[in-house]
């Protein structure tokens, strides 16, 4: 299919600019009143000019759109385990493209709405319910759905600082979201993914690496005693090589802009160059990328590919800049699970978490006041609150999106230094 | 639904109400479908979901067009479409139209074009028949009713072989097959060509899928090692469901009158074999095309009778 004649290509790709503008008119948070799903970053691209229902006042009460943007992240991480591979309950696992399918929607409605006017949770719940349908796959109930909210819920009860982010959904909130959120992405549903791309792109590499440098295909950790079969070599070249691009793909879907930024073809290469460790420190495509580029379009000209390569390596940037995307995990040998860009994002995110508490707070408050003016809210974390040490809930530890299920567990984290803190266990979900 | 004023009912569809609606402000005339989820527990309806994910990707001249889409409080997804004037099923029922082999050609054509168009995206349309091709007032033909479309060419998806109307149903779906494409899409396309030819509709099975195998059967023969190598591997063939050999009818005793080259394409199209069946974009430059009589002008086609 023609990627450019696409819906998404058409209304859901838009540049730096328009996104951050989207984003910052998105956290403007709407009056209680009239409260109803806004679509403007759909074909925002092509319409700048007019009036998206929404304005800037500085009067308006809103989150920044960084702090949106984390808690987002946060929100479309988690929807892993409603929904896909590593969904918690075997109704509720499907492949992983409905996975994405689910992160897109999710992600696509948030450029849009402001997290305050809509729970991520149960948005996160209707795009999962939402992405069953659009890929059609069986069919899935909705009670199904709620009751895994409230399982999660019930496991995130001893992690104080993220708790009222996994809320249990009712089965009626989901309804309700499922409809904001079709209205919210002005009812274009359709989401291609890297996937396909990466398989076929995986396929040649691996019989590339296979072909033309054998001693390359030692670095991936094979057994000697493998190298007698050529094909079984390069089989399981093929295998991890794919995984560990389409866990590229899966991670710069929840945490970077690129799928709103590049067509789906260009980030399976540049998810390909970084599943084989082919670029440099200034993300520039390394050398057995462009000599595959070379050899598959020979009749291209140079300057053409050097475009392309020039575009993958801005995608292959902008992935490992990404906040909560640590591309030492996607290494062949991964060295740390909580890495030191891991921390900074836990940090931030238990301070997005509080700054979104205080907001809802705030108009709650509000709202029961019946107040008609809106003044601005000054919304700081609280000082009194005691620093628990924590780190991201990250689904499934270390592993990658396409690993097999494992039964759902808690298991606490060891805090590392403090005796007191010790006692103070965060739960993470394996 | 504020932005609609109802002016009357146009008929019942599988999922729902279709009315007639007026758009308050530009005055134009839509089509309102609006869908219900009968059962409880599924949120919106999925045919309603495909039907929009589907409609969405297009836009095509032959491919109706969906204006807008809303939702209503009751849960229920409103679908607004250009409102069409007539469909194909009424023009071939009404006898007092006259349908010259130029209509023909512009109908087939243009029904072609949508199908390309589907197929290019990898959409499976499984529905094609006579009551899904709209015409607007100016004659352009719209394919409609993407409810039973579906995207193909993943490997390993199973497809139901519980799609397309019995009569326009290919071979290979009424044989069990999980595994089809768009070649099913494609038979259906030919015995809609069939049907103008004669016009009435070309495989009349009685009901159930086993009458239509033997309607088609009849016509085209047995499948054998010749016409249809891999049919063996069909479920319904693996467990042993045996046909006594008939030979086939030639298309010519059947289409008398028909021009030479319209019988060639006819032929082409409706293969037994799925892999042998032309495709929308080879179906469309074959020389039936090319040659003369030309395609009746869009707005020279007479679809109602004349008054």
């Amino acid at each position: 299919m023609d990627f450019e004649s696409s819906s998404q290509a058409r209304f859901w790709m838009l540049n730096e600019l328009t996104l951050s503008e989207c984003r910052a008119k998105a956290a403007v948070v709407q009056p209680s009143t009239k409260k109803r799903a806004r679509s403007f970053a759909c074909g925002y691209r092509d319409r700048i000019n007019e009036n998206m229902g929404c304005s800037l006042e500085a009067k308006s009460r809103r989150m920044m759109p960084l702090d949106q943007e984390t808690l987002v992240h946060f929100h479309a991480h988690q929807i892993q385990r409603l929904i896909g591979p590593n969904a918690i309950f075997p109704e509720l696992q499907r492949s992983s493209s409905v996975l994405s399918t689910a992160i897109m929607l999710f992600r696509r409605f948030y450029l849009s709405n402001s997290i305050v006017d809509f729970h991520p949770r149960a948005m996160a719940a209707a795009s999962a319910l939402l992405a069953v349908k659009v890929d059609c796959e069986p069919f899935l109930e909705i009670d199904v759905l709620s009751h895994a909210t409230s399982v999660i819920s019930i496991k995130a009860r001893s992690a104080r600082v993220c708790r009222d982010e996994l809320k249990w959904v009712s089965v009626q909130e989901i309804e309700h979201a499922e409809m904001d959120l079709m209205k919210g992405l002005e009812y274009r549903l359709r989401c291609h993914h890297p996937y396909g791309a990466i398989k076929r792109l995986s396929e040649e590499m691996a019989e590339i690496l296979r072909d033309t440098r054998p001693q390359e295909t030692e670095r991936y950790g094979y057994r000697s005693s493998w190298s007698n079969s050529s094909e079984l070599y390069k089989e399981e070249l093929l295998e991890t090589l794919c995984d560990r691009a389409i866990a590229v793909a899966q991670s710069a879907l929840v945490y970077s802009d690129v799928s709103f930024l590049y067509a789906p073809g260009k980030i399976a290469f540049a998810a390909v160059a970084i599943a084989l460790e082919d670029f440099d420190h200034y993300s520039q495509l390394g050398p057995r990328m462009t000599e595959y580029l070379r050899m598959r379009f020979p009749h291209k000209k140079t300057t053409e590919l050097s475009d392309f390569g020039s575009e993958v390596s801005r995608i292959i940037g902008a992935i490992s800049s990404a906040p909560g995307i640590d591309i030492k995990h996607f290494s062949i040998r991964p060295n740390s699970r909580h890495s030191m860009a891991m921390q900074m994002h836990a940090m931030e995110l238990r301070r997005v978490f509080s700054l979104v508490a205080r907001l809802r707070e705030c108009i709650k408050r509000d709202e029961a006041k019946q107040k008609r003016h809106f003044a601005p809210c000054t919304v700081e974390p609280s000082p009194k609150r005691r620093r628990l040490s924590f780190c991201v809930p990250s689904g499934n530890e270390g592993k990658f999106y396409a690993d097999p299920i494992e039964p759902a567990r808690v298991t606490p984290v060891q805090t590392p230094a403090y005796s007191e803190e010790r006692m103070l266990y965060y739960s993470t979900f394996v | 639904m504020e932005n609609y004023r109802v002016t009357k009912a146009l008929g019942q569809g599988t999922w729902g109400v279709v009315h007639m609606a007026e758009q308050i402000g530009s005055n134009r005339v839509v089509a309102l479908k609006k869908i219900k989820s009968k059962t409880s527990g599924e949120g919106i309806n999925f045919t309603a979901i495909r039907e929009i994910k589907l409609l969405r990707e297009f836009r095509h001249e032959n491919i109706i067009e969906l204006v807008d889409v809303f939702v209503t409080p009751d849960q229920a997804v409103c679908l607004v479409y250009e409102c069409a004037e007539t469909d194909l099923e009424k023009v071939l029922n009404n006898k007092s139209i006259p349908m010259s082999f130029s209509d023909i050609k512009q109908h087939l054509s243009s029904l072609l074009r949508a199908i390309s168009a589907c197929h290019d995206r990898w959409i499976l349309h499984r529905d094609l028949k006579p009551d899904n091709m709209l015409f607007l007032k100016d004659g352009t033909m719209k394919l409609a009713d993407f409810g039973l479309a579906r995207m193909y060419g993943t490997p390993k998806q199973r497809l139901s072989p519980q799609a397309i109307t019995l009569w326009y149903k290919p071979p290979e779906l009424l044989l069990g097959s999980y595994e089809y494409s768009s070649a099913a899409d494609m038979w259906s396309v030919g015995c809609i060509f069939a049907e103008l030819l004669l016009r009435r509709p070309f495989l009349q099975g009685k009901q159930t899928d086993i009458s239509q195998l033997d309607t088609i059967f009849t016509v085209f023969g047995t499948p054998n090692e010749t016409n249809w190598p891999d049919h063996k591997a069909l479920p319904l063939c693996a467990r042993g469901l045996l046909w006594d050999d008939v030979p086939a009818i030639p298309f010519d005793e059947i289409f008398t009158g028909a021009p030479r080259d319209a019988i060639s394409l006819l032929r082409s199209i409706l293969a037994l074999d799925p892999n042998m069946r032309f495709t929308a974009s080879q179906s469309l430059s074959h020389p039936y095309f090319s040659n003369e009589p030309p395609p009746t002008p869009k707005e020279k086609l007479v679809l109602d009778t004349p008054s």
